[in-house]
């Protein structure tokens, strides 16, 4: 299933809702949707941040379910790389005075997905991410 | 839909999705928090890093005072999302 979104945070609803139709018709459990709502938002609006200088545009949504796995994949079109997976992990151990307000959703999805691969040609961002179904 | 409201013994009520729409509006009502308050996640189904950002900011700020927020009731999701930010240390957190 896949579908355009507009550049803007308020497009999360949409997504939020479209995520659901797809759960809906798979019958995925409540803790895999959760991971895949937070890398949806996560990257969307990662790519709606970072990729500021982008033609306003849509940036696409694809949802899929093998038997034992969904993947996520979001794609910016026409914008320069700029590589999710490289982002430093914040340390767990890190003290209240040395945390910044940001950084922190990209490493929560690392956690939560099996893999977090990011693809760059053409002009075309794609951050994929997959979860397995236990 | 995402509230975030005063309960009646004074602690903070959330309920809803707290995702990057709602930033504004919670940045608003947590920048009034000025002493240790509880916050109640019973209501609350689901939190982004735009959430976890505004809730460390206001704990950074208590803690410069001796303070804390004590966060309560988070759901099964929500934390292990604290869990794997690391904030499960940062916070005071009672199921």
């Amino acid at each position: 299933m896949e579908r355009g979104f507009r550049r803007s945070f308020d497009s999360l609803h949409e997504i939020f809702t479209f995520l659901d139709a797809f759960f809906a018709r798979e019958h995925i459990e409540s803790k895999h949707r959760y991971a895949m709502y937070l890398a949806a938002e996560e990257f969307f609006t990662n790519m709606v941040k970072y990729n500021s200088c982008a033609i306003p545009g849509e940036i696409l949504i694809e949802i899929a379910r093998t038997d034992d796995q969904l993947r996520l994949a979001l794609t910016d079109f026409d914008v320069e790389p700029f590589d999710v997976t490289k982002a430093r992990p914040v340390p767990k151990d890190t003290p209240l005075e040395a945390r910044k307000r940001g950084g922190l959703g990209i490493q929560i999805v690392r956690e939560m997905m099996d893999s977090v691969t990011y693809d760059y040609r053409d002009r075309r961002s794609c951050v994929t991410v997959v979860r397995n179904l236990e | 839909m995402f509230s975030v409201e005063w309960g009646g013994k004074g602690d903070v009520v959330l309920s809803g999705r707290w995702d990057a729409t709602q930033t504004d509006k919670a940045e608003l009502f947590f920048k009034q928090i000025t002493e240790p308050r509880t916050v109640d996640f019973k209501e609350l189904d689901y939190i982004s890093s735009a959430g976890l950002g505004i809730l460390l900011m206001t704990q950074k700020r208590l803690m410069g005072k001796g303070g804390s927020l004590t966060l309560v009731n988070l759901n099964d999701h929500i934390s292990e999302v604290f869990r794997y930010a690391g904030l499960e240390r940062v916070f005071v957190i009672t199921r």
